[in-house]
């Protein structure tokens, strides 16, 4: 007979659970208010990877627990050298999550800071609960962010907003982030995540591919100068007249009836 | 059914921001403010914070006054959800230059009546009283037997739906509130 206690598989860090076309992942690591690690990050990164080809899903919403997310493991930044940052699965992970295709919904309550916040607001929508509270400490540790947070609040809430963030490592509560245009919603904290699902859903009964092109062209502002964007846009508009999706919308909108979209 | 923190004379606003945040933290009841409440600001970073504290808080936090109210009084008064004022409460001369005063009254009762009292003179506080400022102390125990059916977590929802109120747009706010009845019903 062995000594050895039975061993427990370890916990997955992130849940995930399908309500038809969306998936909600989840990340569980409450102890230590879901803290991001490497098994987080590459979890997340793995699931919204597959996601974007597995066929069913349409619309993805991510969240966390009481806390969103309170940043990156300290022990983890800790153990980092230059070198090693560089290459790391953290790194990689977020480059996959900013990636993503598909749109993503953030339902973050709590805590939602460091690269908790960067991860928020790498995803599309972001609804807050009311006791949501956003920030990129970092500067306070003697560091930066280094997933996002010295540029993605500037998109939704200009320079200044950025600037402060990232210069002075404060904090702000949900309701001045909605003033802010940090996030785009506020909601009970109990309610953040089934609100997320909600407008998810809302996203997910509309075309398949015309919610696909949308996203690549919200996308695309961030990676090229307005006039490529908009050229872009243009292709992006044209490829979907020749789908069914497109001429049902078209037929369904003639004859007052609710269009039924199949990705085609 | 109130948690009271009552206010020293030597509690400068450092001291209150600290008091007040352990207290805020430490439950779920309403808070009754009283004790002293003449004496003016000494550390505008604190007052800040504890300002702070009491207008963002999701517990009902009430101001009992029964002497003599200055700066940090007439501060605590408009920032308080609710303030009783005693027969031997008065406003002191130092109320009207009063810190934060502008942004407080707006808050507290809209833009005509605030400009009256920044550029007309603070009120008496029967005036006070008579504008739904402040509520004469008796209205404390009639407010105390009516909390007293209510449940602590219906108080916090109305506290967050009126904070959701002041925050967010109309329809917004409004879809705030609902919410906790969809989760009702669904319950």
């Amino acid at each position: 007979m062995s000594n050895h206690a039975p061993q427990q598989a370890p916990a997955a860090p992130v849940s995930v659970t399908r309500h038809d076309a969306v998936l909600v992942l989840t990340m569980m690591r409450p102890e230590a208010r879901n803290a991001l690690n490497p098994a987080i990050l590459s979890a997340l990164a793995g699931s919204l990877h597959e996601a974007a080809s597995d066929g069913q899903t349409r619309v993805i919403v991510l969240a966390g627990g009481a806390d969103f997310s309170a940043g990156a493991d300290i022990d983890v930044i800790a153990g980092h050298n230059p070198a090693s940052y560089l290459g790391s699965v953290t790194r990689r992970a977020f480059e996959t999550i900013r990636r993503c295709e598909l749109p993503v919904i953030a339902a973050i309550s709590g805590y939602c800071l460091g690269g908790g916040c960067e991860l928020a607001l790498s995803c599309d929508l972001v609804i807050a609960g009311d006791d949501a509270v956003l920030g990129q400490p970092e500067i306070n540790l003697g560091i930066i962010p280094g997933a996002g947070g010295t540029q993605l609040w500037r998109e939704r809430a200009g320079l200044g907003v950025q600037a402060e963030a990232a210069l002075l490592g404060g904090m702000i509560d949900a309701f001045t982030a909605r003033r802010l245009g940090l996030v785009d919603a506020v909601v009970p904290a109990e309610h953040v995540r089934a609100e997320a699902l909600a407008r998810a859903q809302q996203i997910a009964a509309r075309a398949p591919l015309a919610v696909r092109a949308a996203k690549a062209a919200l996308k695309a502002r961030g990676q090229m100068a307005l006039d490529p964007a908009l050229d872009h846009e243009v292709a992006l508009m044209a490829g979907l007249l020749g789908t069914q999706d497109a001429r049902e919308g078209t037929r369904a909108f003639l004859e007052k009836r609710a269009p039924k979209y199949e990705g085609r | 059914m109130f948690e009271t923190l009552t206010l020293c004379a030597d509690d400068g606003d450092a001291a209150l921001a600290s008091k007040l945040r352990r207290t805020l933290r430490s439950g779920d009841a309403p808070l009754l403010v009283d004790g002293e409440l003449v004496r003016g600001f000494d550390d505008a970073e604190a007052a800040l914070v504890w300002l702070g504290l009491l207008t963002t808080s999701q517990r009902l936090i009430a101001l009992k006054a029964e002497g003599p109210i200055g700066q940090r009084g007439m501060a605590l008064m408009l920032a308080c959800d609710l303030a009783f004022v005693g027969a031997a409460a008065t406003l002191d001369d130092s109320c009207r230059e009063t810190p934060g005063l502008a942004a407080l009254l707006l808050r507290r009762c809209g833009t005509a009546r605030a400009r009256r009292m920044l550029f007309g003179g603070i009120e008496s506080l029967s005036e006070m009283q008579a504008a739904g400022l402040v509520q004469p102390l008796a209205d404390l125990e009639r407010l105390l037997d009516e909390l007293g059916g209510v449940k602590l977590a219906a108080l916090r929802r109305r506290k967050r739906a009126l904070r959701a109120a002041q925050a967010l747009p109309f329809e917004e706010a409004l879809r705030f509130d609902f919410a906790f009845l969809a989760r009702e019903t669904a319950a």
